[in-house]
């Protein structure tokens, strides 16, 4: 018998395969291709405090292996987001991640509030890593003193276990990753997106409204690979990676460099039953090598 | 939550029409037989580096089939021109909301602005079946695209406007120099945005109810990732969602 469940934040997910946030809106969409209930866990799409008008458009450019984006976070705010989505989610038999944004330590714990008392969220994920927000969003993470003080404000305000969500965006994620463990983080989610640029040279003017926008998809995936890697030498903590997996092969490469779960993204914009793909990959990658449960292979590499 | 369909399709039909057009048929029997007009499909290219499906508008749908007419301008759109007969090819569909009818509507123009041509044909087609007259309004910059396919409808007149053209039977300049918006109950239209504009800044002078189908860069096409946003009054709105059909004041406000 096979064991695919994982832990984190002493919560079992079935599966390590989670969605990643801002690729599977609140789930429904995708249950039409899925069997929701396989999945580790949902993460949906970023929920603040008060409603966000997000950026001017284009917000999407394809680059070779990628897609750069800058959404901005639109979203019709927390309230919106429980009468609406959180009712479906609750339905599932699978465990949901709201993922945070705020712009300001106060608009990060206001959006946590928002969800006390509210059932169906089994973790938050905090965004201080989107690279399209001006304020807060990536400069909260790309600092390691903000990163701290935002994680601790926020763990204060709410029982509910914390994933930290890294910018890719630093020159040493490792000093990132232990300010969010010193701050409190249960757990950590890495890479958010690549700062990335493409222009259009018949027009001679970027593509995207917001100029520069996040680069996610296959082409990052070495460089979440190599941080998964180097975070999981410097903490303890489970770590979800993410940033370009597109197959059961690219999970087993995460478990290998150090993630316990591992969050597809992009990959659902190219093929919509890729979570499924992937775990059926991944169920019959662990019954040829006789693996009967991941932690055999986790952070095996040295 | 609306149906849709996620098939490995066959490709039955693949050929170029006209100069960089080309129009396919897909073998999709449940997409087909639940599309509507002015909805589009994702088609998935599987062509590694190239990630995101191309959104493309229905120009027919019949019992088992969806027929796409679309324009090669980069490499997605190549590699889809040079895909064969039998070949399988994954589709997403029928998304979107697709042109909506009003049950007191008699007479209707639709305004096709080159390669905005093709979702108009699934529409001229189903109010003819109605039995609502249409005349139709084409333009484009120097060959026109389907003016047979429309005469052949036979259910109203046919307009031509080149910008370029030389054709004695078509009308030098812009399309929207020919509509007389007040002689209509109803009027849509696709095409490029600048003349998606002036119509609709024409049609708001007569008060001519005009829903317009427009476009943007698009990611997941199903709602999720609000990508492919366009500005709708004060909002962003999905084109793949709460579109690609809007009410031409909400998008162009006069």
């Amino acid at each position: 018998m096979i064991d695919t469940t994982v832990s984190i934040a002493g919560i079992t997910l079935k599966s390590p395969i989670v969605t990643a946030s801002g690729t599977f809106g609140s789930g429904q969409e995708y249950a039409q291709f899925n069997d929701l209930s396989r999945l580790g866990a949902i993460t949906v799409k970023g929920v603040s405090h008060e409603p966000w008008l997000g950026n001017p458009p284009p917000r999407i450019a394809e680059t070779h292996g990628g897609i750069l984006n800058a959404v901005g976070l639109q979203n019709p705010g927390a309230k919106a987001f429980i009468e609406k989505d959180l009712p479906f989610l609750r339905t599932l038999d699978t465990k949901v991640i709201v993922n945070l944004c705020g712009r300001t330590v106060e608009d990060y714990v206001a959006v946590a509030r928002d969800f006390e008392g509210v059932e169906g969220v089994h973790f938050f994920e905090l965004n201080i890593s989107c690279p399209n927000v001006k304020a807060g969003g990536m400069a909260m993470g790309t600092d390691p003193k903000m990163a701290e003080e935002v994680t601790r404000a926020v763990k204060r305000a709410t029982a509910t276990p914390l994933i930290v969500k890294l910018s890719p965006n630093v020159t040493d994620i490792t000093l990132i990753a232990k300010a969010a463990e010193a701050g409190g983080a249960d757990a950590l989610c890495l890479i958010n997106t690549l700062l990335g640029m493409k222009i259009d040279i018949h027009k001679k003017k970027p593509i995207l409204g917001n100029k520069i926008g996040g680069l996610s998809g296959p082409a990052i995936k070495p460089v979440a690979v190599r941080m998964v890697y180097q975070v999981s030498k410097v903490t303890t903590l489970p770590i979800i990676g993410t940033g370009g997996a597109a197959t059961w092969e690219d999970a087993i490469e995460f478990i290998m460099a150090g993630a316990t779960a591992v969050s597809v993204g992009t990959a659902n914009f190219t093929n919509p039953r890729v979570v499924t793909d992937i775990l059926d990959g991944l169920v019959a990658y662990m019954q040829n090598q006789k693996i009967k449960n991941l932690s055999q292979i986790k952070g095996i590499i040295e | 939550m609306k149906k849709m369909f996620w098939a490995e399709a066959e490709i039955r039909d693949n050929h170029c029409i006209s100069p960089d057009i080309y129009a396919m048929k897909i073998i999709a029997p449940d997409a087909a037989k639940n599309a509507k007009s002015g909805q589009f499909i994702m088609v998935y290219l599987d062509k590694g580096e190239l990630l995101l499906p191309r959104p493309i508008s229905i120009y027919d749908a019949n019992d088992d089939e969806i027929e796409i007419i679309y324009q090669v301008v980069g490499k997605g759109t190549k590699a889809l021109s040079q895909m064969q007969p039998q070949q399988e090819i994954k589709i997403l569909a029928p998304l979107g909301n697709g042109f909506t009818i009003a049950p007191d509507t008699k007479k209707a123009a639709l305004v096709g602005g080159g390669i905005g041509t093709p979702p108009l044909y699934y529409l001229a087609k189903t109010l003819a079946q109605a039995k609502i007259s249409a005349d139709i309004y084409l333009g484009f910059r120097t060959t026109p695209i389907l003016a047979e396919e429309f005469r052949a409808l036979n259910n109203g007149e046919v307009h031509i406007a080149l910008e370029n053209g030389t054709d004695d039977n078509a009308h030098k300049g812009f399309i929207t120099d020919l509509i007389a918006s007040q002689n209509y109950d109803q009027i849509f239209s696709c095409g490029p945005e600048p003349m998606l504009r002036a119509l609709a800044a024409l049609t708001a002078r007569t008060s001519t109810p005009t829903q317009v189908s427009m476009e943007q860069r698009m990611a997941c096409g199903i709602g999720t990732c609000v990508g492919c946003v366009i500005k709708a009054g004060a909002q962003y709105t999905r084109v793949c969602c709460e579109g690609p059909v809007f009410d031409a004041k909400e998008v162009f406000p006069q």
